[in-house]
């Protein structure tokens, strides 16, 4: 069946097993190129807009607005204009009756594995796409995050390559131990994980304080780095990460009041939901966690942690991203070194909040 | 009924020093309780009171044997076995006297206290409060394999509470290293025990449960320590509890001040006349291991020092008022 | 992480604190069953809760005994006192009559009345609560009794993941703890983490946010609470539920911080009315929170009665989702905001 095709619920992050369509960027009867936004899918934890998959024309609107439908399943069909209505309404029979069948591989190629690697600090939880071949692009997720950070991220930038998430120390499922919680023993433990997949070739990915411990990685990586590109980084000369928020992140006791330094993260704080709220105060309860975190965020306030980064960045020549409205780390001034790219509109998750904007920005320096 | 009686050789298997020891803490017993009810009767100690004055012989001579991790609990009747255990003499007349400083910081008063660095676990003011607690520390006992006992001192009033009941077949079931002390004293508050213990015998219901149990005269502080040796070497050994009733008469009424009407002047005299202290020195003297000039030394001191403790008690200033709200948890 | 039941939630609080620590025990009435028989262990608990554990912890930590409240509660007393961290179980909550004593008079007492120096890590756990017409004496929650008592603390966790961590607290935590399981959660549902975490006590849940009516409920009313929630959120009617976990402490803050934003507040609690947690917390807010009231407080309750058997009156006895609506409706539209 040429020039059909289906418009389906992604799969953004790990957890996500349905969502609700909220809005329609498009009628029945526009016209579509691919990569448009299309629609906006509400999940549990945001509400984001899916991209068209092709050219055509938007033909059918299969579910109404408010419906909350599983991962894959079809919520619309894009065709030619010339394609037959009896050829659209076979297609959606058989995809639907399909589907049933089909639902669990219904998003994507790839799925992404789950896994435990041993370091030097205690067993690390990563999350693997892809067989091995070819190159591994290593993603690091920021202070008080985890893997589950980077669902918008996965299927675009592992699209043939190998693509591995983890959870630092202390953080996620990760072992809670950070050893002097310093910058450098986390990057030397996620070392342990990269030369336990027996990884040849890696492009580090790196958000905020897993910019930093990209950076450090680097350096034990001898020859084994491809590129790097640093998400709102912390640490760079001429900025400084606010304590203001790193110590409410961890003293907050209600869930208002964790709200408003959960808002600080994006440019529009009316992202932050509930669920997001207590995810992290469900993250602080799990033993061990406010140890491995307190001193994380220890060494950050001491000062200390980001003394050589300059340097390193002047070395590697990242590409740097960082959203224009970042309230968590305050920029004096740009790096002149190497490549910056300022997102518009978004704040210290622009990999969140503009998926698609950095998703093609890293793909292209992936080359 | 089986009733045993003192073996002079007993007596003389006991060292100088251990005689000593055992007749110091019956004095100590006798004169401070005497002075508690002196000062009680004088209107000087608020809320109530209960001597253990008659009894001394069994709480020395069921404590004498154990060591500061061998667990009791006792009655709202005491302060003997508080002393036995080896509570602080000052210590507990502060505490009496609801006076800073006390045992218990004056929170507790004299049915409350407790010193848990002596295994003292408790006066308590429920009857038959103390045997179901008593059976969790034997089984702490058992479970952490210390060889150690726990000591419920209940007297014949607890004996007819289910919790009584409860805790003696919760005991030999749970097979814990648990001693049933009766102090049976003829009466349960103001109620002859002839007519609230149905039965003929206290020990026999504690056998009824399945555990060894023996009677014996509770004014002979040999007697009470060789049977709570033999009850000690059973439970140390694994063997499980043991009940012991030891009869011993009660000079006063329940509480200090209780005019006790339902007792005859005679029945008192002839109550009063059956003395643990007499007992001990007649048989010590006449045996030759100690004599009456020893003991009427060590009376002289220890009531001065009872004295002295009650004078203290008495200039010593009330808990601050923060003491009010605090310890009521420990995490808040 | 995994969906897990409120049942399977609280095994795995008691199975991991007993591999934790070695002072943790489990001692109640056929925890594994079958004691005296060559069955043993073949019960695992009136609700299949403890099954497996006496197979992994042995029968010194897994106790089945006699049926004798005072004295398991009892025993659970002596041990505590003297450095154990028992939990205990109380097979209904009901059963309390036969033990009280040991709860109120002793463990409740003991930190206090021996000036500071006791210490009594004690958790009773108990199966509360009606909905499955068991009748008068086996369909009580008995919460307000133990919230009475200083010196104990009374938790009543309303979902599989609350169950958990406010359990491991419980038994982390150096105070007695009162520990209601409502018999009609059992079978709830929902994702609970692999790993050990704490909740604190005192530290109420945020269920719903909203601004129109604060809505308070405990245990088994709190999904019938976000039920009426979720339903009037529809109408754009915008309810606040609070689950504050905890009776004994109490997060009297949250709630009135809560009533002071939104001016109404209901309280639902599956209880007879007098000396109910609605009256008390009524009686916090009108005294300490007077100012912020615009309408008068709400109270949704069992009648003053004991529980009946007949499905009929007994679905009538325990306060429904329609009769939650109805308070929250009345509360709203009472001299309503033009």
């Amino acid at each position: 069946m040429s020039g059909i095709t289906a418009v389906r619920i992604p799969k953004w992050g790990l957890s996500m097993t349905e969502g609700t369509v909220v809005a329609w960027h498009k009628a029945v009867g526009d016209s579509v190129t691919e990569d448009e936004d299309l629609v906006d899918i509400e999940t549990a934890k945001i509400t984001n807009v899916a991209l068209a998959p092709g050219n055509g024309v938007l033909r059918r609107i299969t579910v109404d607005l408010g419906d909350t439908m599983p991962v894959g399943a079809l919520i619309g069909v894009i065709a030619d204009a010339a394609v037959a209505d009896a050829e659209i309404e076979t297609f959606i029979e058989d995809f639907n009756a399909r589907f049933g069948v089909l639902k669990t591989e219904g998003a994507g190629e790839a799925v992404f594995q789950p896994a435990t690697v041993d370091s030097r600090l205690g067993p690390i939880s990563i999350g693997q796409r892809g067989d091995g071949s070819g190159d591994t692009i290593l993603l690091i997720h920021g202070f008080a995050s985890d893997m589950n950070s980077w669902g918008f991220n996965i299927e675009a930038l592992g699209e043939g390559r190998t693509l591995v998430a983890l959870d630092l120390p202390g953080h996620g499922t990760s072992t809670k131990n950070v050893g002097d919680g310093t910058i450098a023993t986390l990057a030397a433990a996620v070392g342990d994980v990269l030369t336990r997949l027996e990884v040849e070739r890696v492009h580090l990915v790196g958000h905020s304080l897993g910019a930093a411990v990209a950076l450090q990685l680097a350096e034990l990586l001898e020859g084994k780095l491809g590129e790097m590109v640093l998400v709102a980084p912390a640490g760079l000369p001429g900025s400084t990460v606010s304590s203001d928020f790193l110590n409410g992140l961890l003293t907050a006791r209600r869930q208002r009041e964790l709200k408003g330094y959960l808002e600080m993260l994006m440019a529009d704080s009316s992202r932050v939901t509930h669920e997001m709220v207590e995810d992290i105060i469900k993250f602080r309860r799990v033993d061990g966690v406010m140890d491995a975190l307190g001193k994380i965020r220890d060494q950050i306030n001491s000062g200390e942690q980001f003394a050589g980064l300059g340097a390193l960045v002047e070395k590697y020549r990242p590409l740097v991203i960082i959203g224009e409205a970042d309230r968590i780390i305050v920029r004096d001034s740009l790096q002149e070194n190497g490549e910056v790219k300022v997102i518009p509109y978004a704040g210290h998750m622009p990999h969140v909040e503009s998926p698609n904007e950095v998703n093609a920005l890293i793909v292209a320096r992936l080359g | 009924m089986n009733i045993s009686t003192l073996d002079k050789s007993f007596a003389m298997q006991m060292s100088r020093d251990e005689l000593l020891r055992a007749y110091r803490t019956m004095i100590e017993i006798r004169a401070f309780d005497e002075r508690i009810e002196k000062d009680f009767a004088a209107g000087k100690i608020p809320g109530f009171g209960h001597v253990y004055l008659g009894a001394e012989a069994i709480a020395a001579g069921a404590c004498h044997d154990l060591a500061a991790d061998d667990y009791i609990a006792s009655t709202h009747r005491g302060h003997g076995h508080c002393i036995a255990k080896g509570c602080d003499l000052e210590g507990m007349m502060l505490e009496i006297f609801g006076k800073a400083g006390g045992i218990c910081g004056g929170k507790g008063g004299s049915m409350h206290i407790a010193d848990f660095d002596k295994g003292m676990l408790g006066a308590n003011a429920i009857v038959g409060g103390s045997p179901p607690i008593v059976v969790g520390a034997a089984l702490n006992q058992k479970i952490r394999k210390t060889g150690k006992v726990a000591v419920a001192f209940a007297g014949d009033g607890a004996s007819n509470q289910g919790t009584t009941f409860e805790a003696m077949n919760m005991a030999v079931v749970l097979q814990v290293p648990a001693i049933f002390v009766i102090e049976n004293n003829g009466f349960g508050e103001h109620t002859a025990s002839s007519y609230s213990v149905g039965a003929e015998s206290i020990a026999a219901r504690a056998a009824a449960f399945g555990m060894p149990a023996e009677q014996i005269d509770g004014v002979d502080f040999f007697a009470v320590r060789e049977s709570m040796l033999k009850a000690l070497e059973r439970a140390r050994t694994g063997g499980g509890p043991t009940t012991i009733e030891m009869k011993v008469p009660r000079y006063l009424g329940h509480y200090i001040g209780d005019p006790q009407a339902y007792r005859t002047p005679a029945e008192l005299k002839a109550a009063r006349a059956i003395d643990p202290l007499v007992t001990f020195r007649e048989k010590v003297v006449s045996a030759g291991l100690l004599d009456a000039e020893t003991f009427a030394v060590i009376d002289l001191e220890t009531y001065a020092r009872v004295e002295a403790a009650a004078e203290k008690a008495l200039e010593a200033p009330y808990p601050d008022p923060s003491a009010l709200e605090r310890d009521v948890y420990i995490s808040y | 992480m995994a969906k897990k039941t409120y049942l399977q939630a609280i095994a795995e609080a008691l199975r991991l604190e007993m591999r934790r620590d070695p002072n943790v025990f489990l001692i109640g009435e056929d925890i594994a069953g079958g004691a005296g028989t060559d069955h043993r262990g073949s019960v695992g608990g009136i609700f299949g809760l403890t099954s497996g554990f006496i197979e992994e912890f042995g029968a010194d930590r897994v106790i089945d005994t006699p049926i004798s409240e005072s004295a398991i509660i009892g025993a659970a007393n002596g041990a505590a006192i003297t450095g154990m961290r028992p939990v205990a179980e109380l097979m209904f909550v009901d059963f309390v009559g036969v033990c009280l004593d040991q709860i109120f008079n002793q463990a409740a007492k003991f930190r206090y009345m021996f000036g500071g120096k006791a210490k009594c890590p004690l958790v009773i756990r108990a199966p509360i609560g009606g909905g499955l017409r068991a009748g008068a004496q086996h369909s009580a929650t008995l919460h307000p009794l133990f919230t009475m008592f200083p010196g104990l603390k009374v938790v009543m966790p309303s979902n599989p993941y609350d169950a958990k961590g406010l359990l491991i607290e419980a038994i982390r935590n150096d105070d007695p703890v009162i520990f209601l399981e409502h018999k009609l959660l059992y079978g709830m549902e929902a994702d609970v983490p692999d790993e050990a975490y704490c909740i604190p006590f005192g530290e109420a849940d945020f269920v719903r946010e909203g601004d129109d009516v604060t809505l308070v409920a405990f245990s088994a009313m709190v999904p019938r609470a976000v039920e009426v929630a979720d339903r009037l959120e529809r109408e754009g009617i915008s309810v606040e539920v609070i689950d504050p976990r905890t009776t004994s402490p109490l997060d009297k803050g949250a709630i009135l911080e809560s009533v002071e934003r939104t001016g109404r507040l209901v309280i639902v609690d599956e209880s007879p009315p007098r000396c109910s947690m609605a009256s008390d917390i009524a009686g916090i807010v009108a005294q300490e929170g007077f100012a912020f009231l615009k309408a008068p407080i709400e109270a949704v309750t069992c009648p003053h009665t004991s529980s009946p058997f007949s499905p009929s009156l007994e679905d009538a006895y325990m306060p429904s989702v329609e009769r939650i609506e109805a308070a929250v409706r009345k509360a709203h539209a009472y001299r309503a905001a033009a």
